[in-house]
């Protein structure tokens, strides 16, 4: 992909932001006081605007240099990364939020070794014991936050 | 004075010795780590802090950013890959001694004077730090307001290397510190009905999820990539000859570093690399540099260690923190009721000034620890990274959940890791989005209050601190695009 077109699509992305939080505003501040010289309202108006303003130049700046580089005929690339090795980030995304979902239903100790150990699967640790360090690790963690430091854990 | 001693007397307690040494453990143990950096080291031990002493605590955190800056030369040196960005300059001269066989005397070196940085800069806190507080108790919401407008513009500094994405990160920063109850007129603000959105979002949370989840997310898609060739240990240390030679470059290297420390926006980075150039420039023998020059290794290393103590002093007196080590360690300090700003030598003179001498007897302490603890710390650099992949998982989560006990604080940090996570793929920077986090707030609180109470936005312009803060932020823009313009005429 070429460098400027990302940097386009992600500047449209962040105007298209900016104006959806700046007509969020009057639903989503509550009791607003038009007495107020200053109200609750003026900052998030202020980063929406500064969002939107600052992405517009960048939109002009990078197709300036997108035509120019067009011109010259040398256009920057970004360096694609391997789809597999995004889908292993999707994939532990997907894990993290799993072991967020399954803490208050299977407890702390069951839903984090359960974890440690399928994450171990999955970056091809094939190595005994090192799954047992591992394992070995998440209960010191779980021993120092609950009975050290007196977290109520799940 | 009193404070002084009663902080040292407070120091003098088995806890906060062990505190400082564990930090210094898991610090040099982080920093040795390649890719993973003193911020992350911070960002994941906070939460381990929760219920210590605030003393030890927070002497638990400089141990590790003291050993986190110090063990990013370990790599950099027996690895050729800085273990964090502030060794960058230690990999041009340690790695070719590693090469020669002589790692022991650059990993010496390498300790030595980062000790002797870490000390001086750890003095220049004691004895700036309370008189920048005293200064700083004259300020009312007006200079509070451009202090912290100034404190914004560091922004640009930060990201001379693309202002505009620097700034919508800092927009963005601004709109999630408006997130919850707001603090002058008691309204919600973009809770969508949620009631836990109305606490807003805690900096504890963003910030493991900008610097711990996305460092996570970013090792699992480059796990197959292998680190180099580990060098042994090898090599005697340096002799006092040798030290005594490099002393000149190591004190002006350490007053640099103590310099940039100071200044926020720059960092451990600039100031080893402007530490070598100087050393480089001022050394009898240049044509060593970069083949593995002792010299060259002491002023990067006495550079980057210079800067630890100097950060502190904006981020204690001030409440600005200069770079994200120190926005870290700014929620460390809220969480434990040390709020950083004008306030805080006044009403916790003791403990600051505990937690000031304690840096000092860090610096001792990491000195024996490397001096000791070398090899085994050496042997870090073969941990398998996708071992290390669910340790790091699971102390984050923890972590994050132990803030509040809240689950939803854990959703928080993944969708702050992912934000980070996307936008660095895309050359953002997150630290903009953490500055404007910690000091959106604070601005907003302070210019309503300052228009509140004086009816006019003249009242910026009538008083000369805010005068001079307004025209540090404007000369701060200024600067930063000239630098910006001057790296873009270079590309090109």
């Amino acid at each position: 992909m070429k460098k400027t077109v990302r940097d386009m699509a992600l500047n449209v992305i962040f105007i298209l932001i900016g104006i959806v939080l700046a007509l969020l505003v009057p639903s989503q501040v509550k009791g607003l006081n038009q007495a107020a010289q200053m109200g609750p309202d003026f900052f998030p108006y202020i980063a929406a605007g500064l969002m939107v303003t600052v992405n517009a130049i960048a939109l002009a700046t990078n197709y300036a240099r997108y035509a120019k580089e067009k011109r010259a005929g040398r256009e920057e690339t970004v360096a694609q990364s391997n789809p597999k090795d995004q889908l292993r980030v999707i994939f532990i995304l997907a894990i993290i939020a799993g072991y967020v979902f399954l803490m208050p239903v299977l407890g702390y100790v069951v839903s984090t070794l359960l974890v440690v150990n399928g994450l171990l699967f999955m970056l091809n640790v094939r190595k005994w014991y090192q799954y047992l360090l591992v394992s070995g690790f998440a209960m010191v963690i779980y021993y120092v936050f609950k009975y050290i430091l007196y977290v109520m854990l799940p | 004075m009193d404070n002084v001693i009663n902080g040292f007397l407070q120091l003098l307690s088995v806890d906060n010795f062990i505190a400082m040494n564990i930090g210094l453990c898991a610090g040099i143990i982080m920093g040795a780590l390649p890719g993973l950096t003193a911020t992350m080291g911070v960002a994941v031990l906070l939460p381990l802090t929760y219920g210590m002493d605030p003393t030890a605590g927070i002497l638990l955190l400089l141990g590790v950013y003291c050993g986190g800056t110090y063990g990013g030369s370990i790599t950099a040196i027996l690895i050729r890959t800085p273990g964090t960005p502030a060794s960058a300059a230690t990999v041009l001269d340690g790695h070719p001694l590693a090469q020669r066989g002589e790692g022991g005397r650059a990993l010496d070196m390498a300790i030595k004077a980062s000790t002797i940085g870490g000390l001086i800069s750890a003095f220049m806190l004691l004895f700036l730090a309370p008189q920048v507080a005293n200064f700083a108790l004259k300020f009312g919401p007006a200079e509070k307001f451009t202090l912290a407008l100034f404190g914004l513009t560091i922004i640009a500094a930060i990201c001379s290397k693309d202002l505009l994405k620097g700034l919508s990160m800092a927009a963005l920063g601004i709109f999630i510190s408006c997130i919850g109850i707001d603090s002058i007129m008691g309204v919600p603000r973009f809770t969508f009905g949620n009631m836990y959105m109305e606490g807003g979002i805690e900096l504890i949370p963003a910030l493991i999820g900008l610097f711990a989840f996305s460092e996570i997310m970013n090792k699992v898609r480059d796990i197959h990539i292998p680190i180099g060739e580990i060098s042994e240990v090898k090599g005697s240390k340096i002799t006092n000859k040798e030290l005594k030679s490099c002393m000149p470059a190591i004190v002006k290297s350490s007053m640099i570093g103590t310099l940039i420390g100071a200044i926020p926006g720059t960092g451990a980075a600039i100031a080893s690399f402007l530490s070598y150039q100087e050393a480089k420039r001022a050394s009898k023998h240049p044509e060593e540099y970069g083949h593995g020059s002792i010299e060259g290794i002491s002023a990067s290393e006495a550079g980057n260690n210079g800067v630890t103590g100097a950060t502190l002093i904006p981020l204690l007196t001030l409440g600005v923190p200069g770079d994200s080590i120190t926005a870290v360690l700014l929620g460390a300090l809220t969480m434990q009721g040390l709020v950083p700003g004008p306030m805080l030598f006044s009403t916790h003179g003791t403990t600051m000034y505990a937690i000031i001498i304690g840096l000092l007897f860090v610096n001792v302490f990491m000195f024996l620890q490397a001096k000791l603890f070398i090899r085994p710390f050496s042997q870090v650099t073969k941990i398998p990274v996708n071992v290390l992949i669910p340790i790091l998982l699971v102390v984050s989560v923890t972590g994050v959940y132990a803030t509040n006990n809240a689950i939803f604080d854990v959703w928080i940090a993944i969708a702050m890791g992912i934000i980070g996570y996307v936008l660095i793929q895309a050359d953002y920077p997150v630290t903009p989005l953490l500055l404007s986090l910690i000091l959106g707030p604070m601005a907003e609180k302070n210019l309503r209050q300052a228009i509140q109470l004086s009816g006019t936005y003249m009242t910026f312009f009538t008083k000369p601190i805010c005068i001079v803060f307004i025209l540090l932020s404007v000369a701060s823009i200024v600067f930063s695009l000239m630098r910006s313009k001057t790296a873009k005429d270079l590309v090109e």
